[in-house]
């Protein structure tokens, strides 16, 4: 200690006892700010910035992203949490909730003269029956089985949003995930492409099996709305441009410039006639349309050319839309013109505009076999928005981990009571020594999940987990009701959380709680990086 | 026809400084152009280059600049998303929750007193005699407030005195990457903040709404705050952006608010801004048309400013962007005004062209003259010029060479040899008085043959001066030695058109000019390659250094990356090599 003080006399240099302090405090502190989040009757957070900015949200996600962290040990938990989103998509309240029920448990146990190094074996062997414990406790669940998915999208969207309109997402969620999924192919959640009008009333929001872009044509005599379409997608510059070679023109006089200009102009000219050429091939019967999306820009005059034709031509479409309208119109994304033919055109029933103040949608739908969809989230306000579209994020991650999973778990607290317990019955017998107390702590740790939705949907903590605990000691997988605050039957109730978020939470917190505990010494030497 | 649009980046803080200057003077040039003395000059530059035309939520049609700017979150200041894009503000309804709702609110943070003073002034002079009073009123008010702004610690954030209103999506921070939490001062930093496919997207979508709206695309001007994590930023996204507009132009200004580091700097500090130099020459260079690294001279005449005061070195900075990319704006016909037409409208294609004369290395140097000194005689200059062949020593300096200095660190304003040049002169004035574009473009010429040395050379000289925004640092000295020309010798007009984006003509206060001549040059030169030189040898050397590899480390470059950044320095650095067989 003394002799990092003699190398720098600027370092500071705090001992076991200080650091301890320090990193269990910072932990009760997160998980004081997370705790009233958690679960269907926890609290939304307004967030009100130092400018009046407004940020509405009932993500921890989000909440840990806006708090501006600058504890270094309160980092390193959000890191964690924040590493657990990426991963499964949920759980970041509930895993920063736990690794602070952790190091609140420990403290207990650390008064007492304890050393943390006998807690942190006591959380290895403790994580690892816990991990055991859960994979008999999963439930199998089949592709096929569209109810319990269901169940497991409403469980993650009424803990984001009211429940009638998380209800009335669900189907849209699920159904979202059902289109993009390919047999034997990873599920590429990107394919759902998340579209947002403001507009009207949330309860608006529907699933379109097409795609609808964020952009209009730039003709005014281009068709508004087309039936029976072809869709070329292509990645084709229609734009006079200049010669990308050359340094520049050459010439000696106007009338030189006027040549080489139509010459250019020619080229483009040449690549809007292919696809005229095209259009007349395939539109043979009347009321067919023809539809070209472009990734590059298509200049006036070319727009004008398509026009004449009656050709809708979208420019500056979204890269990842070329991707997406080929997987649901079918046909293939060209880059050159010598590519075009009747084979790479897609094709959907409908292709229409709209137009909501100064902004213009285009639907394209009605497509045969898609495996790309939107969903439209209309909703009154710019926070409305905001909420549904993490909500339905969110949503779409527990649809997808419960498909690759092929297994659910009961939520409502179930599995933390009942792991609870088992560690308390069976763990803490088969570990020796005094690790047994840090098998007690994490037990009673993984208890303070349920208690939370207990204090937060307004019932007695113990009470709760009396009622609790006395229904597992006879057998039954039971979770709390927020509604009565009774023990109810998740799996009756319908209320599934994914294996995967489970598995990830109990996997990371003990690791970082473990950690935290272990350190002996904190010492900040050289320049202060952040900048006070 | 159709104006040819660029689109703007800003990506950095000191980018968004010198930005909100840049779009102070445009803003500065629109409202020159409703006004009837004034008008015809300023509208020959065209605003519907910078400038989209959208409507606000009552149907009144509003200019926004085609502008997409990148920040860290909480740099704003004390101004909010919706008060900088004018949309409605106010505690929304909880919608979409029926729980409970806790509500934590930060410290307030002060905004100026000029943004404030700004949105008091009514949107529409109301009709009638009667209200000059009032509007008067308004006026010196705000005028005060603008004064403000100069002192000591008032200017808090680029928010702080930019007045024009923004497109709903321009303003695009950084999730999570909170200015003051964040370590994001050196050019690596900026690793990862495109990381995720959402950020990704996100930023290519709001160049994309931009670019899908453009009739002729011209290219984009880029303003970067490189030595910042914006570098690395920067780097990610124009790669990116390679795919979609491969054939557009990227004009890149890498913006610095000094040119060296300052002595007082700690070791690490100054180490880890020689690494991103050299980064930034490897990187940047590599993914824009023009690479023009921009830093203000600390010793500049007619001008005092304070060194380390991002207002003011922003400010400076700003009026050279302005100048450089004048050629590229200017209305393509333009109508004739009271001085004259501006000659050398050249698109950003043809002056990406004309300046990159080398594919290894287009690093370009600006030089720029602020203000720009009397313009003598042609004749004279003539004379001069003849002089100058039969006794060289005897004859004075020609204008253009009088209080030129460089703005890119490493090549110096007398370099030997030029290969391709781009030189702007505009609002040239003699004896105080504006002149006329014909007599300023003969006098332009006659000066540059003076100087001797031939290269490529596009020349752009425009009537239209700088004009000089209320909210502007004052760091022009009235009385100015040096110049060879009697009277109001300093270049400087003051109180001549004094307008405040149209909302009166008041006769501006006595302490600032209204509009600056200036002159600009952006030359590509073979010292480019000493330049690339120096930094490669630099680099190599921090980076056999254990400090130096540490900083690297820190940014998460991995021995590749270093191989790469030596590798990309190097062909840079014999980018001119061949040439030296003549």
């Amino acid at each position: 200690m003394s002799s990092v003080k003699t190398l720098n006399p600027k370092a500071e240099v705090m001992g076991r006892g200080a650091a301890l302090f320090m990193n269990i405090n910072a932990a009760k502190g997160l998980h004081d700010v997370m705790r009233s989040n958690l679960g269907p009757k926890g609290t939304i957070k307004m967030l009100v910035g130092g400018s009046g900015d407004i940020k509405l949200t009932k993500d921890g996600n989000v909440l840990l992203r806006e708090m501006q962290i600058q504890n270094p040990t309160a980092v390193m938990i959000a890191r964690t949490a924040v590493a657990q989103d990426d991963i499964t998509g949920d759980g970041t309240t509930s895993t920063v909730l736990l690794i602070g029920e952790l190091m609140k448990q420990a403290e207990r146990y650390l008064n007492e003269g304890c050393h943390p190094r006998v807690i942190a074996e006591g959380y290895e062997h403790a994580k690892k029956a816990a991990l055991e414990f859960l994979e008999g406790f999963k439930e199998k669940v089949s592709g096929d089985d569209r109810e319990i998915i269901r169940c497991v999208a409403r469980t993650s969207l009424r803990t984001k949003l009211y429940e009638e309109l998380a209800d009335q997402l669900t189907d849209i969620v699920v159904d979202a995930v059902l289109t993009i999924r390919k047999p034997d192919e990873p599920i590429d959640l990107f394919m759902v492409e998340l579209m947002h009008m403001k507009h009207k009333l949330d309860k608006d929001t529907r699933l379109v099996k097409g795609l609808v872009l964020d952009h209009g044509s730039r003709h005014p005599d281009m068709p508004k709305r087309l039936d029976d379409a072809h869709i070329l997608t292509c990645n084709i510059s229609l734009e006079y441009e200049k010669s990308e070679v050359n340094a520049g023109f050459f010439y000696s006089s106007a009338d030189q410039r006027e040549k080489l200009v139509a010459a250019e102009r020619a080229v483009v000219d040449a690549r809007v006639q292919k696809i005229i050429d095209l259009k007349r091939q395939v539109c043979k019967e009347t009321g067919q349309g023809f539809v070209v999306i472009n990734q590059k820009g298509i200049d006036p005059m070319s727009l004008d050319m398509l026009a004449k034709e009656g050709i809708l031509g979208l420019r500056r479409a979204k890269r990842r839309n070329m991707e997406r309208l080929t997987l649901a119109c079918g046909g293939s994304a060209v880059n050159s013109v010598e590519e075009l033919a009747p084979e790479v055109l897609g094709h959907a029933g409908q292709v229409y505009e709209h137009v909501l103040g100064e902004e213009k949608y285009t639907f394209v739908e009605d497509v045969a076999n898609p495996h790309s969809c939107t969903i439209l989230i209309k909703g009154p306000s710019d926070h409305s928005l905001a909420q549904i579209k993490d909500a339905i994020r969110d949503g779409l991650r527990a649809v997808t981990n419960a498909l690759l999973d092929g297994a659910v778990v009961p939520g409502a607290g179930a599995f933390e009571v009942a792991a609870a317990s088992h560690l308390q019955e069976v763990t803490r017998k088969q570990v020796e020594g005094r690790a047994k107390l840090g098998v007690a702590a994490f037990a009673e740790a993984l208890l303070g999940i349920p208690k939370i939705l207990a204090e937060n949907s307004g019932y007695d903590a113990q009470d709760t987990i009396i009622a609790l605990g006395d229904e597992v000691a006879k057998g039954n997988k039971v979770g709390l009701d927020v509604a009565t605050g009774e023990p109810l039957d998740p799996v009756l109730a319908g209320i599934y959380d994914n294996l995967l978020v489970k598995r990830q939470m109990l996997q990371s917190a003990p690791v970082v709680a473990s950690q935290l505990l272990l350190v002996d010494e904190v010492i900040r030497a050289g320049m202060n990086m952040r900048k006070q | 026809m159709v104006a040819g649009e660029v689109i703007t980046i800003q990506a950095g803080s000191f980018a968004n400084f010198t930005g909100a200057h840049y779009w102070n003077f445009q803003d500065e040039l629109l409202g020159l152009s409703e006004v009837q003395e004034t008008g015809y000059t300023a509208a020959q530059i065209d605003p519907d280059v910078l400038f989209t035309q959208t409507e606000t939520r009552q149907g009144q049609p509003i200019y926004t600049p085609r502008l997409v700017l990148f920040d860290l979150s909480g740099s704003l200041g004390g101004a909010s998303q919706s008060s900088l894009d004018g949309s409605g503000r106010g505690v929304p309804a909880v919608t979409t929750w029926i729980g409970p709702v806790a509500v934590h609110r930060a410290d307030p943070v002060p905004r100026s007193r000029f943004v404030q003073q700004l949105e008091l002034e009514p949107e529409e002079e109301p009709p009638g005699p009667s209200t000059s009073q009032e509007t008067s009123d308004t006026y010196g008010a705000i005028a005060d407030a603008a004064r403000e702004l100069d002192s000591e610690g008032s200017v808090q954030s680029w928010t702080d005195f930019l007045k024009v209103r923004l497109h709903p999506r321009s303003v695009a921070l950084l999730p999570g990457v909170w200015q003051g939490a964040a370590d994001f001062s050196g050019f690596g930093h900026g690793r990862g903040a495109l990381g995720s496919d959402e950020a990704r997207e996100d930023a290519l979508d709001r160049i994309r709404c931009f670019a899908e709206e453009c009739d002729s695309l011209q290219g984009f001007q880029y303003f970067a705050d490189d030595l910042s994590g914006f570098g690395h930023f920067s780097y990610e996204l124009l790669q990116m952006m390679q795919d979609d507009y491969a054939r557009s132009p990227v004009l890149l200004f890498a913006l610095r608010p000094s040119l060296a580091e300052t002595p007082a700097q700690q070791a690490t500090a100054s180490r880890q801004r020689r690494l991103s130099e050299a980064v930034s020459m490897a990187y940047l260079s590599g993914v824009s048309s023009l690479y023009v690294p921009l830093a203000p001279p600390v010793n500049l005449p007619c001008i005092r400013w304070q060194p380390g005061n991002v207002f003011h070195a922003s400010a400076l900075c700003a009026m050279v962007v302005d100048t450089t990319t004048l050629p590229y704006r200017l209305a393509r016909t333009p109508r004739p005004g009271p001085l004259g037409v501006p000659t050398g409208h050249c698109d950003l294609h043809s002056l990406a062209e004309l300046l990159a004369t080398s594919r290894q290395n287009n690093l370009t140097a600006a030089f720029a003259e602020v203000p720009c000194p009397d313009v003598p005689d042609a004749h004279a200059a003539a004379a001069a010029a003849d002089a100058r062949t039969g006794d060289a020593s005897s004859s004075a300096w020609p204008f253009t060479m009088q209080r030129a200095f460089s703005w890119t660190p490493g090549i110096p304003v007398d370099v030997e040899e030029r290969l391709a040049e781009s030189v702007v002169l505009r609002g040239a004035q003699r004896g105080g008085r504006p002149l006329h574009a014909d007599e300023a473009a003969q006098a332009l010429d006659a000066a540059l043959l003076q100087e001797g040395g031939r290269c490529v050379r596009h020349r752009c000289v425009v009537p239209q001066a700088l004009p000089i925004p209320l909210p502007f640092p004052h760091i022009f000295l009235d009385d100015c030695s040096g110049s060879s020309h009697g009277g109001r010798s300093n270049g400087i007009t003051s109180g001549v058109n004094g307008v405040r984006s149209a909302s009166s003509h008041q006769q501006r206060p006595a302490d600032g000019p209204a509009s600056l001549p200036v002159l600009s040059r952006l030359c590509a030169s073979p010292a480019a390659a000493d330049v690339a030189k120096t930094q490669l040898e630099c680099f190599e050397g921090l980076v056999s250094s254990g400090h130096g590899r540490a900083i690297l480390q820190g940014w998460g470059y991995s021995e590749d990356d270093i191989a790469e950044i030596k590798e990309r320095l190097e062909s840079t650095a014999s980018a001119f090599d061949h040439e030296g067989d003549f």
